[in-house]
């Protein structure tokens, strides 16, 4: 799997707070993009590949947990630091609730911010190698045929071309075919590999009953 | 002439000097119908001298400003060595006096106090070399054992210890000890010295002890307990035995207040403070006895270097308070004393008022015949402004109203009792208006001048609060009400009456420092609300100087920033750390107690300040704040600490309004704008739930509060701020929901944006 780009999003109200963080960030040779509000973020395609918001909380118009509400509803999976002027503890038990990585309060130590930055950015690199593999799995099995797809789900749970035969009413020779083809569509030369991808792609095994016709 | 017997030789002596000086007056002025002119130069000490000097210096340009058959230029000068010994060495005052009379020679010197005299003495070869000179107010031993130039004469004073002590005597037979209370300065040593020869001649009847080294205080409380058959001598106190500068007059007013005894002094002031008697010097006496001498000098005549003032011509005074204070009999007193201060009969008391009734009755009868016989409508007119002159002045009086009439043309005032109670005022003595100047506040002295300028100048009132100092230090305020009377378009005199508002003063000013106290005390509380957010509003300035200094250092090391993006950093540092400073101090102001000061303030600038303050605030309500500022509003005069506790609180109302609705309602909109004319208003407009609908304006009522943790002291000092600033503050609820507060202040006279 090709190692995808990273990226640091900064959204502050404050310029000169979203000025310095900038600098520190790109003195550490991260790449950053930097915004004054939430909206502004929210305008911009989501990016493909590792990610984290480092997120003022007091922002006018959108504030920061509610831009973690709006993410989590669109289904994005940006890791989030928050910083804030003025803490305040049923904020902070609310953001990392939400799963906020961290929560900075400003004046922060910038080893606190590139620590929590790691820590997001490695989260959010194996998120994303989650992600890109599950959606490799969901090509390839588009590309099998509904009866192929039938196949494989009798495949992994451990049955022979036999029975599988039997199972869905045919001849063994048809299901060897089949199962040819499944196993080159999904480019896979073993049951156990074969396993593996059906798991990541979270498809339960076919249960004796259901695959029944 | 009397006690001549007992008197020492010396001082007999002088008396028949001065008799001789009379005679010689007696021989009448010496005419000089076109006189040459003279010029008289007039040395003073300092000019905020004694009382006791300064009555020398009027005696002495009375008398030398009503001199007859002279053609005399007087100038006069302060020399001040006493508080500027040092000036006396240097040459800047020769320097300067010659400068000034270099072209205008003066043709006698007039040299006051010790210093003075000495003064002149020891420049008189480069000052005006030759020209004679005159001196008084000095001690006598400072020119007996001196070899005089020619032409230098001059007066010493001297006190009356013997018919003093006689008066003492004969009004208190039983007197065993004469008790003397003076100061142990340089000053009265050598008239301690006389008066211990005097007392010398008395040693068969009675006893002397001396209190002269012990602090005031001390003898103060000494007088207090002393026998019933001692009597107190106070010989005029200019340091007291602890070396502390002291005030004669004022020491022999405590003296007598405190002394168990009666108190005998040496000075005509002396018995206006409360002493018994004694045979008194009259300072102005001096000064026109000194001025007498001049007019010799001028004249021509040679004059013996010393010349005593006849002793023998101060007045024997008693105080009858002061006797019937300390139970002395009346019975005793000589017939040569005279009794001053006597408490008067209700006829004494009440003539004017009596006169006032029987004239009134003789007016009316007269009235009545005139109407009768002569049916004349001008005598008609005539008696009832008398009467109605009369019926005011006892209204007056009743008010405690002190009236007035300044006769401008020969600056002469005559004044009521009461007014020149008012003033502190001596009655008797002649007032012109720099007397009256004179007792006023020095702070308040120019605009009271200005406010009669401006009533002479343009037809018209006169009305003005102002101070008056007394002579203990006393203030009082006054209120002064008059009006100027015009003949042939001049100002001819000028009535009117004087309150005394001391009290209406002190309570105004005790209500605006409870104002202030707490206008100060809400603002505490106030802060103390937004404390959160004031350290939000702090930590973001914070944070980024922390975090770019962080980003310095990093790239520091590694040698990565060009020197261009290391002064954006550092300058932004700088731009961050200010706008913290900033905010600190703008705490600091509202923290600050104010004496509701003023000065000239642009309102959209206030406001604009307190929203910064808030900007956190109104981040922590999900607020927005739009202003609307009219951009050419003239500026108002006020506290500014004050107004921007107003704001503030109208501002945190507002976000705290604008809670029960939902989040994108939350809108708070400041408007500035004015009439055009004299009147500048805020508008603070929130879209809150509102005000409660029966009684918008409860709100300002103390302890209203809708708060769960107000003290429902905000509006209400608000409110009194504004009115304390010739404002209103009100509110209403607006059109399209929510309230609104409208705040009306007069512009200043200043335009400015």
């Amino acid at each position: 799997m090709m190692q995808a780009h990273t990226l640091v999003y900064v959204i502050d109200d404050d310029m000169s707070m979203l000025k310095a963080i900038g600098r520190l960030l790109e003195s550490e040779d991260y790449s950053v993009e930097m915004f004054t509000g939430a909206r502004e973020f929210l305008a911009r395609a989501p990016h493909t590949g590792p990610s984290c918001i480092i997120l003022d909380l007091n922002m006018p118009g959108l504030n920061g947990l509610e831009l973690q509400e709006a993410l989590a509803e669109r289904g994005r999976g940006e890791q989030v630091i928050f910083i804030t002027g003025g803490a305040s503890v049923p904020t902070c038990v609310q953001a990392m609730k939400a799963g906020a990585v961290d929560y900075l309060s400003k004046p922060f130590r910038d080893e606190d911010l590139l620590c929590a930055l790691e820590q997001a950015l490695t989260r959010s690199s194996e998120q994303w190698l989650q992600h890109s593999q599950r959606k490799e799995v969901h090509k390839r099995l588009a590309t099998l045929t509904p009866r192929e797809f039938d196949v494989l789900k009798l495949v992994i749970t451990g049955k022979l071309n036999k029975q599988i035969a039997s199972q869905l009413g045919t001849t063994e020779g048809t299901i060897k075919v089949h199962r040819g083809r499944v196993m080159e569509k999904m480019g896979v030369a073993s049951v156990a590999e074969l396993m593996i991808l059906a798991q990541r792609a979270g498809i339960a095994p076919a249960s004796a009953d259901s695959t029944k016709v | 002439m009397l006690n001549l017997p007992n008197r020492i030789r010396r001082l007999a002596v002088f008396v028949l000097l001065c008799v001789a000086w009379f005679n010689a007056d007696a021989g009448g002025p010496v005419e000089a119908l076109s006189a040459p002119k003279k010029t008289v130069l007039v040395l003073y000490g300092d000019p905020l001298s004694a009382p006791a000097d300064r009555m020398t210096e009027q005696g002495l340009t009375a008398a030398l400003s009503s001199a007859h058959g002279w053609n005399l230029e007087v100038f006069s000068e302060y020399l001040d060595l006493e508080r500027f010994p040092e000036a006396q060495y240097g040459g800047d005052i020769v320097r300067y006096l010659r400068a000034r009379y270099g072209t205008r020679k003066p043709d006698v010197l007039i040299a006051l106090v010790n210093t003075t005299l000495q003064f002149v003495l020891d420049h008189r070869n480069e000052l005006f070399p030759g020209v004679p000179i005159v001196f008084a107010d000095v001690d006598h031993r400072e020119v007996e054992g001196r070899q005089m130039p020619p032409n230098v004469a001059g007066l010493w004073m001297a006190w009356d210890y013997q018919r003093t002590l006689e008066l003492a005597l004969q009004l208190q037979p039983e007197t065993r000890e004469v008790v003397c209370v003076t100061g142990s300065g340089v000053e009265e040593q050598p008239w301690n010295n006389e008066a211990r020869k005097v007392l010398q001649r008395f040693a068969s009847q009675v006893r002397t002890r001396w209190l002269d080294k012990l602090p005031l205080q001390a003898v103060l409380h000494e007088v207090a307990r002393l026998p019933l058959d001692s009597v107190v001598l106070y010989i005029p106190m200019e340091r007291d035995g602890a070396g502390q500068t002291v005030s004669p007059f004022e020491v022999a007013r405590q003296l007598a207040d405190a002394s168990r005894v009666p108190v005998y002094g040496l000075s005509r002031p002396e018995l206006q403070q409360g002493i018994i008697g004694g045979a008194l010097l009259d300072f102005s006496e001096i000064g026109n006895k000194t001025a007498a001498l001049a007019f010799r000098v001028l004249a021509g005549e040679k004059l013996p270097v010393l010349s005593a003032p006849d002793i023998a011509t101060y007045p024997l005074l008693i105080n009858w308070q002061a006797l019937k204070k300390w139970h002395v009999s009346e019975s005793r007193i000589p017939g040569t004393a005279t009794l001053a201060y006597r408490e008067r009969s209700l006829w004494e008391q009440h003539r004017r008022l009596i006169l006032a009734t029987a004239a009134t009755l003789l007016l009316q009868s007269v009235l009545i015949a005139g109407l009768i016989f002569q049916g004349s409508r001008r005598k008609r007119a005539e008696l009832s402004l008398r009467e109605s002159e009369q019926q005011m002045g006892l209204a007056a009086s009743a008010a405690e109203l002190g009236m007035w009439t300044w006769d401008i043309l020969r600056d002469r005032i005559w004044m009521s009792d009461k007014g020149r109670a008012l003033f502190g005022i001596a009655p008797e003595t002649r007032v012109d208006n720099a007397a009256l100047s004179a007792r006023v506040h020095p702070e308040d002295r120019a605009a009271r001048d200005a406010a009669i300028r401006h009533a002479l100048e343009t037809p018209g009132e006169y009305a003005m609060e102002y101070r008056v100092v007394h002579s203990d230090g006393q203030m009082r305020w006054i209120a002064g009400r008059g009006r100027v009377e015009f003949g042939d378009g001049k100002p001819l005199r000028m009535r009117g009456v004087s309150l005394d508002i001391t009290e209406r003063r002190q309570a105004e000013l005790e209500a605006a420092r409870q104002r202030n106290e707490l206008a100060h005390r809400s603002r505490v509380t106030l802060l103390g609300e937004l404390s959160g957010s004031l350290a939000h509003e702090l930590n973001q300035p914070l944070g980024a100087i922390v975090t770019n200094a962080g980003a310095a250092l990093r790239s520091l090391g590694r040698d990565r920033m060009t020197r261009e993006k290391f002064r954006e950093v550092l300058e932004d540092i700088v731009a961050a750390g200010q706008r913290a400073g900033e905010i600190i101090r703008s705490i600091k102001g509202m923290l600050r107690k104010t004496e509701g000061a003023r000065q000239v303030v642009g309102l959209n600038d206030v406001i604009a300040q307190m929203l910064r303050l808030t900007q956190s605030d109104a981040l922590a309500h999900d607020c927005v704040v739009l202003t609307e500022f009219h951009p050419a509003l003239p500026r108002v005069e006020a506290d500014v600490v004050q107004l921007q506790q107003v704001f503030l609180n109208l501002i945190l109302n507002a976000f705290e309004a604008s809670k029960d609705v939902p989040k994108l309602q939350r809108r708070v909109i400041i408007h500035t704008d004015w009439d055009g004319d004299g009147t500048v208003r805020a508008c603070v407009r929130d879209f809150g739930a509102g005000l409660p609908a029966e009684a918008p304006e409860r709100i300002f009522e103390q302890f209203f509060s809708t708060k769960r943790e107000g003290m429902g002291m905000g509006l209400f000092i608000a409110r009194s701020i504004v009115a304390a600033h010739r404002g209103t503050l009100c509110a209403e609820n607006a059109k399209g929901g929510g309230s609104q507060f409208w705040l009306r202040l007069p512009a200043s006279k200043e335009i400015g944006v």
